[in-house]
């Protein structure tokens, strides 16, 4: 009984006053309070359950015993139900709590309309249960990121529209004429996402699109969805957090802009790489490797914004437990550039190739990258939602720990267990079961690596219920809990 | 910068026209190809109806997660692995409504598995369990391919055993007085792998000798 | 890790907030507004647009192979070995005819006269042993091959009432020649070869004529 009026105290705070502190801001953090807890409850609950499938799916590639003879555990369903849940659920779940907050407190206006919110993101996850239950009974498709049956993808995409609307909303009665660059790269992932969703759609499923293009119209979607859909709600993530926790302006700030249009231009094109070699023409492959490579010059200019930024402040970085985790995926984020821009190359994908590489890059920039900065965003968000002070139960340590090297074991297993299994393939004509026992360390580090994810993922769990159902200290009994924030001053030196 | 028509709008010029040129227009310039007729067969010619059933249930178990079906030239070591003699095209998928061409190998390529191995009873005894049949053929060491059992049925030998059921020995061999015998699915999935072969030549699709005239 | 819990019990709480929502929008914009340079940023930015820049062009100009949709080939010197290439020209020696008429046969003729020319009883008259096709120096079958015909005929003492439409049009002279000796010469007629001069003078007598009737043919 305590615990459900904790839980009732925890999301209807009513707080002692002593002034009007924060006033807006609490108002505004009111009015987005249940979409915003609604969806990082779902994030963290398909982060949990999409490890769970990826254990399942890594363990066969070592131990094909692991679930032999069960229709359901079939390597064939578990592997696309652990990506689309990773994806849809735990990535855009995740994206969309953080990104709707800092739309929201951009606009400076307390939100009208959260219901929409709440009802758009509850169809997006029933949507996407069916659908994962959908692989399950075999209605897949055998595109990337696709795999969810056909049925289900009118239900995502309206609830996403819905979303997408509310956003298109909330920015247009902001309080400030002038725009931030957070804001830019949200409009845009809301209307990327309805694009590449609507595109590869008609393409595949209605219209029809002859034998082997259904690949080049699928890897255009699979990549497009992690750089245009994903990765600029991470980029809205560190515009808006980088000046707001260490209080200083984003250095370089005037490139913001020709990194954004750069940015989309090349993203947008970059998956089409993926098709190199195979049996579409080749200038096509050859511009998407153009796409790839050119993701370099915006990516150079907003990693520099983003390191020079913090390093200039460096100290609060640590002191701060939400930059700790964006620091990381900033780091992340370096690597993801990295192997985007030189992966893509000819020279790398002769080797490269249909190994566990791509797979490896598109985990590092959806877990290292755009994950990280989601959940430091959240332990930022969360204390402000609902009043209360990060546990302190070690709980935050032991998730940023396991977390990062959960992502580096899965990084290395997949991305260096790709670079060498491919070597050996394209070096000897040894069968590929020999090299696939070559390379079942790397298969074991995955499943390791998803192992000591999930134990992150439980410790995120149980801080989101801690901060739910723990009492309320006297301290946060009161609005003070929670300082006035000063106003950014930009000097002119 | 400061307007959200501009940002919405510029946006959608970008993503619209990338997408126009490198998704839209490679379809229509290249996505209606017709199949070319080779001594008066048309090519790629149509499945055999239990081939056609077997490509579903090669979509429904995600066969595609592990496996590709294109072959490539230029680049690593298809043809020396022999798993097939040219550069796959687009015109070799013409008549898929749902294309398999895979994006990962962690199992071979099976373009030309029809070739490579022409035994229905193999294939029926792997799909039961890839290690009975493996193991202790030359070079064995390992397979991490699933087994896919749930497509059998083990029941009671009623009168005469059925001339379908497995012959399963040692370790794998079922109770005295019961049966291994392939399901429908089972049957339909070995017919399309017997199916895929690339036994035809286009005149667009490179091939060793093409580009190298010291073969 | 103790040194990492001792750090947390110190840290955890609230990430305060350094600056408040509508001071970063302002101060951003007057720094666009400014056009203030940020240095490393500046450096990194122009690195990598000119790292691109000849990237692109360099990619753009050696890999692109002409926009050509059916070029599957990227690299420059593979698509000239491609292009010269030109198949070995196979002599093939004189044509059989009798395998090149069997060829034809079965992709034209088949279909109706069955593939052992045993015809269809009622419908389709047969042609092996019919006196139409044994009859004479040949020119009788191929007159039928080029133009066609239709009604009543009797073929070895059964009577049919079909219609057969000409190929002249979609065979060549030596087409007709090869198919013409090889229903000649199968399933048990033994008569001598059909020659692609025949058939040209049949077609030029025959040029401009419509189907046949059996009558008509008898009456020559």
């Amino acid at each position: 009984m305590r615990l459900i009026l904790n839980i009732f105290s925890s999301i209807f705070p009513n707080l002692e006053e002593k002034n009007g502190n924060r006033e807006t801001e609490r108002v505004i953090d009111a009015s987005i309070r249940l979409p915003v807890l609604g969806m990082i409850k779902a994030s963290i609950a398909w982060l949990a359950f999409a490890l769970i499938l990826g254990i399942c799916s890594s363990m066969q590639l070592h131990d094909p015993t692991f679930g032999a003879g069960s229709s359901i555990l079939t390597y064939g369903k578990v592997n696309p139900a652990f990506w689309n849940a990773l994806v849809y659920g735990w990535a855009f779940n995740a994206a969309w709590a953080v990104g709707a907050w800092i739309l929201v407190r951009l606009s400076g206006v307390a939100l009208t309309n959260g219901f929409a919110l709440i009802v758009s993101s509850t169809a997006w996850n029933i949507g996407l249960t069916i659908g994962i239950f959908g692989i399950f009974i075999g209605h897949q498709n055998p595109y990337k990121f696709l795999e969810m049956p056909s049925y289900v993808m009118p239900f995502i995409l309206v609830s996403f529209v819905a979303t997408g609307v509310w956003g298109l909303m909330t920015f247009k009665a902001r309080l400030h004429r002038s725009s931030y660059a957070s804001q830019w790269y949200l409009i845009v992932a809301l209307f990327a996402f309805a694009w590449l969703f609507m595109g590869a759609q008609a393409m595949l499923f209605y219209t029809g699109v002859q034998g082997s293009f259904q690949y080049l119209v699928g890897s255009w979607y699979a990549d497009g969805l992690i750089n245009l859909a994903i990765a600029p709600v991470a980029f809205a993530t560190l515009y808006y957090l980088i000046p707001k926790t260490l209080g200083t302006h984003v250095l370089g700030y005037r490139y913001s802009g020709s990194a954004f249009w750069f940015w989309i231009l090349f993203a947008s094109a970059s998956g089409v790489s993926l098709m190199v070699n195979g049996p579409i023409p080749a200038w096509v492959a050859s511009a998407g490797v153009i796409a790839s490579f050119g993701l370099m010059a915006p990516g150079l200019t907003l990693g520099m914004q983003f390191f020079s930024s913090c390093f200039s402040q460096f100290e609060r970085v640590w002191e701060t437990v939400s930059m700790r985790f964006v620091f990381m995926g900033l780091i992340g984020f370096a690597y993801y550039l990295w192997h985007v821009c030189f992966g893509s190359l000819r020279i790398s994908a002769d080797t490269v190739q249909f190994t566990t590489y791509e797979s490896g890059v598109q985990f590092v920039g959806l877990v290292g990258f755009a994950g990280m900065i989601f959940t430091g965003a959240t332990y930022f968000i969360l204390p402000r939602l609902l009043n209360k002070n990060i546990p302190q139960n070690g709980m935050v340590e032991l998730q940023y720990w396991l977390q990062i090297l959960g992502t580096i074991t899965v990084a290395v297993g997949m991305i260096y267990g790709g670079e060498s299994t491919g070597e050996l393939m394209n070096q000897s004509t040894a069968s590929v079961a020999t090299i696939q026992k070559g390379a079942t360390p790397y298969h074991v580090a995955v499943t390791f690596g998803f192992v000591m994810l999930l134990i992150a993922a439980v410790a995120y769990a149980i801080n989101f219920a801690w901060l739910l159902a723990s009492d309320r200290s006297e301290e946060e009994e009161s609005a003070e809990l929670i300082g006035q924030s000063p106003d950014l001053e930009y000097k002119t030196s | 910068m400061n307007r959200g028509p501009f940002i919405f709008i510029g946006a959608f010029i970008l993503i619209a026209s990338t997408w126009a040129l490198l998704v839209q227009l490679p379809v229509m310039q290249g996505g209606n190809l017709e199949a070319y007729e080779v001594d008066g067969v048309l090519q790629p010619d149509a499945l055999p109806g239990l081939a056609q059933k077997g490509r579903e249930v090669y979509q429904e178990l995600g066969c595609v997660q592990c496996h590709t079906q294109q072959v490539r030239l230029t680049s690593g070591s298809d043809l020396a692995r022999n798993w097939g003699s040219r550069q796959s095209v687009a015109r070799d998928y013409i008549g898929e409504e749902v294309a398999f061409l895979g994006s990962v190998r962690i199992g071979p390529d099976l373009s030309n598995v029809g070739y490579r191995r022409p035994d229905p009873d193999w294939h029926l005894r792997h799909f039961y369990n890839p290690r009975m049949v493996l193991e202790g053929t030359r070079n064995y060491s390992f397979s991490n391919m699933p087994s896919f059992s749930f497509l059998y049925d083990k029941r009671e030998i009623v009168g005469e055993p059925s001339d379908k059921a497995l012959k399963l020995e040692g370790e794998y061999a079922v109770e005295e007085g019961y049966e291994v015998v392939p399901s429908l699915k089972a049957e339909a999935l070995v017919a399309y792998m017997l199916s895929l072969k690339v036994d035809y030549d286009l005149p667009e699709a490179p091939d060793p000798v093409k580009i190298d005239p010291a073969r | 890790m103790d040194e990492h819990f001792e750090d947390s019990q110190k840290q955890a709480g609230v990430d305060e907030g350094q600056a408040s929502d509508s001071s970063i929008v302002r101060a951003h914009a007057q720094i666009r507004r400014e056009k203030v340079a940020g240095s490393p940023v500046a450096f990194f930015t122009a690195l990598g647009l000119i790292v691109v820049l000849v990237f692109s062009w360099f990619y753009f100009r050696r890999y692109m192979a002409d926009y050509d949709p059916n070029m599957y080939l990227h690299d420059r010197g593979d698509i000239a070995l491609y292009k010269s290439y030109e198949p070995p020209v196979v002599d093939a020696g004189p044509v059989d005819p009798m395998v090149a008429g069997a060829k034809l046969y079965a992709t034209n003729c088949a279909a109706c006269h069955q593939p052992e020319g045993q015809g269809m009883a009622g419908m389709f008259p047969p042609l092996a042993g019919s006196e139409w096709v044994t009859e004479g120096d040949g020119s009788l079958i191929a007159k039928i091959v080029i133009s066609g015909i239709s009604g009543p005929i009797t073929v070895m003492g059964e009577s049919y009432n079909g219609m057969m439409p000409g190929l002249g049009a979609a065979l060549s002279d030596a087409d007709i020649a090869h198919v013409a000796t090889y229903i000649r010469g199968s399933w048990g007629n033994d008569t001598p070869e059909v020659t692609e001069e025949q058939v040209a003078a049949i077609r030029s007598e025959t040029a401009g004529r419509g189907v046949w009737t059996a009558a008509e043919l008898r009456a020559q």
